[in-house]
């Protein structure tokens, strides 16, 4: 047996209930002001994909009853105590990001472009040139879409390793921001030549959360 | 299971392919991003049973191995 974890909410009045993977019913752990929200289960958790969209919709029906931190995806552990123990080793930071994170949701941007032409022959110089270029593209790119920040609480960014990748952007917004957000968006890409952006979202804080670890 | 969360896509992206914009691959892969490498870290290890075989027990590394390539596609 084993308990799957979907997120640390603060304690509070509405019981979260209902079907988890599986069918397993959601269950609540509570320690101090931190409550755990987990399903038992026995086996493997099923096909990849399909369980992670399952795990998501769980997650987000879970937040809209109490404001929530996403667990990485598939975290187990063996028992309830070893969740009173996680709760309890982490609880600070826990608390910090339930702060940071509640009425704002996780909107996501990814912005590509052509890398330039590959020489014919490749080399050590311009191999490191070429991955250069690429961060030096990103950066420039990541300057064009500062306007963003300013919509958001807070805001993640990756740069790619290697040409032909995307920029990887998180931003932390306001619910009733998210029009606003998506619409400066469309602005940005209006003007940005040769570049493609794509927003995706609204998706619980998971970006923001990252930080809190043992 | 809706898996539609494209909020804006590039008009030049949107012409990619036959699917429209809510199309889900594009959402996939920000999904795989975020499910998988953020998010509270709980635990080391998941469990998964995969189309073919019964019992696949990944640890965070390969899963984000397979990750980078689909997010290269």
């Amino acid at each position: 047996m084993s308990v799957l974890v979907y997120g640390i909410a603060e304690r509070g009045d509405a019981p979260i209930d209902g079907p988890g993977l599986q069918q397993q019913p959601l269950r609540s752990v509570c320690a101090g002001p931190l409550v755990a929200i987990v399903s038992d289960h026995d086996g493997p958790l099923g096909p990849a994909v399909e369980t992670m969209w399952d795990y998501e919709q769980t997650v987000e029906r879970i937040a809209q009853l109490q404001p929530m931190v996403p667990a990485r995806f598939g975290g187990v552990l063996d028992d309830d105590k070893a969740v009173l123990e996680m709760l309890d080793a982490k609880r600070e930071p826990l608390l910090v990001v339930l702060d940071q994170t509640r009425g704002a949701v996780e909107l996501a941007l990814r912005a590509s472009w052509e890398p330039a032409a590959e020489p014919d022959t490749q080399t050590g110089t311009t191999y490191i040139n070429a991955r250069l270029e690429v961060l030096r593209r990103g950066r420039e790119i990541v300057a064009e879409l500062s306007r963003l920040e300013d919509l958001s609480r807070a805001s993640r960014s990756r740069l790619p390793a290697r040409p032909g990748e995307p920029l990887r952007c998180a931003y932390l917004v306001e619910r009733e921001r998210v029009e606003d957000f998506t619409t400066a968006v469309e602005q940005i890409d209006d003007r940005l030549y040769g570049v493609d952006l794509v927003c995706t979202g609204p998706w619980p804080p998971y970006s923001f959360a990252q930080e809190v670890t043992e | 299971v809706s898996t539609a969360r494209t909020l804006y896509a590039s008009p030049h992206r949107r012409d990619v392919g036959s699917g429209p914009v809510t199309s889900g691959p594009v959402s996939l892969v920000d999904l795989l991003d975020r499910l998988l490498a953020g998010g509270v870290v709980i635990h080391g290890h998941i469990t998964l049973a995969a189309a073919d075989i019964d019992l696949v027990d990944l640890d965070l590394g390969i899963l984000l191995a397979s990750h980078d390539k689909v997010t290269s596609r």
